[in-house]
């Protein structure tokens, strides 16, 4: 089946001449329609532009074009980022039927290798929000249950490569963005090192911490889309200069001699869930078992970070949107408007020292953590998802508790800037998909892809290689 | 006054935005947590050398 495949096995597949670049988007297509009623994964479908590509790819393939590493492979993006002449809503009621006149860097990268656009994807309100929930374009669904929340803000970017409608995608995390979709959808998800990807050509939330980054269904898939989006871009000067390693050179092999981190304090504090726990433990025996060494960390306080993340997100977020809050308040979700008011309400001195401090508390992070482990190992979540009926919280007063707790594990990383990636480490009692993060230090995506990479090979492929076409009641009853 | 009134007061006296009631108590307890975060930096990095984010990036990068 062709959308049971994982990016690398496609774009190989294609490559060797296999199958042709018009059937997997076709098959891709065709998947998309059986799954958009379920998941409302998808914005926008460009099926005829995909398809015309597609076509344009098999042609320079039969004339032995040079191909580029995702030569007529499907993704889709998170419908945040530009395609010059596209429609970019950021699912929104403001920006509906906006169109973009620049396309994103990452976007255009990815192009250039060869991928094929499906479309843009569901996601958060302008990616403020954590769950899934839209009330302008209709809740993202869980590919494994659709009853079930699918995370968010980049909810789409996790629902679509989770649900087999595409093989990748691009996602923005200033919180936990990237990490908690896939957490909850089953997938892998990198949020990279704060400046490692270029930010242009997208709708910011907050300057400071977004951070762009790829969801797929494996680590060596992550691997091959970071090797095409990281690098230094002209176009974004706050883009790192810091060399591009291989990153699929640098999968493969044991994990003798790297320390895995273990937190001892926060992270599982009363607050998570039974399941989620048992499978941290369950995650970190495997990765004993290919040769990892176990340190128990102290991690700084989390709960400082996370406060100082949260203000400095919804300062520059309500500076963005200072325009649209005054005029169009109405058209605004009644939860994305609560926390862009938060912005409104702090002092210049705070937020300034926030931003002062953000080195300082970064490099003592660094030396107190990655002084003793070379990754430290968490929940992505405090719990397996939630029904869509029991998180819809939109304002009401469970809404600032709610968000607390499932952004926990994720937030205080992206105010530190350090790289983060979630990986499926099993189901939790309810049958739908759990997640362990790995955090490195700076620049070091390709020594959590490693890790990542060394877990799957222990455990004989991630979520014991289901798929979410087993019902939901199969995998829970085994 | 409550101290969510008098938020949104201020706020609508230095921006010209009327938050909702219950972002203003939203803010005053946000603030409270922040306020106890910075107090607790303050005592520790009085001394502190300035720093860059890129710089402590760069020197943790792996070699």
């Amino acid at each position: 089946m062709i959308v049971g495949r994982t990016l690398v096995q496609t774009a190989d597949a294609i490559a060797s001449g296999e199958v042709s670049a018009r059937e997997v988007v076709a098959a891709c297509l065709a998947q998309i329609e059986t799954q958009q009623p379920r998941l409302n994964c998808f914005i926008s479908v460009d099926a005829d532009d995909a398809l015309a590509a597609a076509d344009a790819a098999d042609a320079a393939q039969a004339r032995g074009d040079r191909l580029g590493a995702l030569h007529g492979v499907p993704l889709a993006h998170k419908d945040l980022f530009y395609r010059a002449g596209k429609v970019a809503t950021c699912a929104s009621e403001i920006r509906r039927g906006w169109k973009a006149d620049v396309t994103a860097t990452a976007i255009a990268r990815l192009e250039a290798a060869g991928a094929i656009t499906l479309g843009g994807l569901n996601m958060a309100e302008f990616a403020i929000g954590p769950t899934g929930h839209n009330p302008h374009w209709g809740h993202c669904r869980n590919p494994w249950d659709p009853d079930y929340i699918s995370g968010g803000s980049s909810s789409g970017s996790g629902a679509a490569v989770g649900g087999r409608c595409i093989f990748g995608a691009l996602g923005s995390d200033t919180g936990g963005s990237i990490r908690l979709p896939a957490n909850f959808c089953g997938v892998v998800g990198l949020k990279p090192t704060q400046t490692r990807i270029s930010r242009y050509g997208a709708m910011p939330v907050s300057f400071s911490l977004d951070c762009f980054g790829p969801l797929a269904r494996t680590p060596r898939d992550v691997a091959r889309l970071m090797q095409i989006i990281a690098g230094h871009d002209a176009q974004d000067p706050t883009s790192s200069r810091q060399p591009v390693p291989n990153y699929e050179a640098a999968l493969g092999g044991d994990l003798k001699g790297v320390r895995v981190g273990v937190p001892v304090n926060y992270f599982y504090d009363p607050g998570i869930d039974a399941d989620v726990e048992r499978l941290m433990r369950h995650s970190l025996d495997a990765l004993v078992a290919a040769g990892a060494t176990l340190v128990e960390v102290k991690v700084p306080d989390q709960k400082r970070l996370i406060d100082f993340g949260t203000m400095v997100t919804f300062v520059e977020a309500a500076v963005v949107h200072k325009q649209w809050m005054h005029e169009r308040p109405q058209d605004y979700s009644a939860q994305g408007l609560a926390r862009l008011e938060l912005g409104l309400g702090y002092p210049a001195t705070a937020y300034l020292e926030a931003l002062h401090l953000r080195p300082v508390l970064a490099a003592e992070f660094i030396d107190q953590v990655f002084g003793i482990c070379d990754v430290l190992h968490t929940p992505t979540s405090p719990f397996a998802p939630k029904t869509v009926e029991e998180t819809d919280v939109g304002a009401s007063a469970d809404l600032v508790t709610f968000l607390n707790n499932i952004g926990r594990c994720t937030r205080a990383f992206s105010y530190l800037g350090l790289p983060a990636l979630s990986v499926p480490a099993g189901f939790g009692d309810n049958g739908l998909p759990v997640g362990f993060q790995l955090v490195g230090r700076p620049f070091d995506e390709a020594g959590l892809l490693r890790v990542a990479q060394a877990y799957e090979d222990s455990v004989g492929g991630l979520l014991n290689n289901e798929t979410p076409d087993r019902a939901r009641r199969d995998r829970v009853a085994a | 006054m409550s101290q969510g009134e008098t938020a949104r007061a201020l706020i609508d006296l230095f921006s010209g935005y009327r938050v909702g009631e219950a972002s203003a108590t939203r803010i005053v307890s946000e603030n409270a947590a922040v306020r106890q975060g910075l107090d607790s930096c303050a005592r520790s990095l009085a001394d502190a050398p300035p720093a860059n984010l890129e710089i402590v990036f760069d020197r943790a990068a792996p070699k």
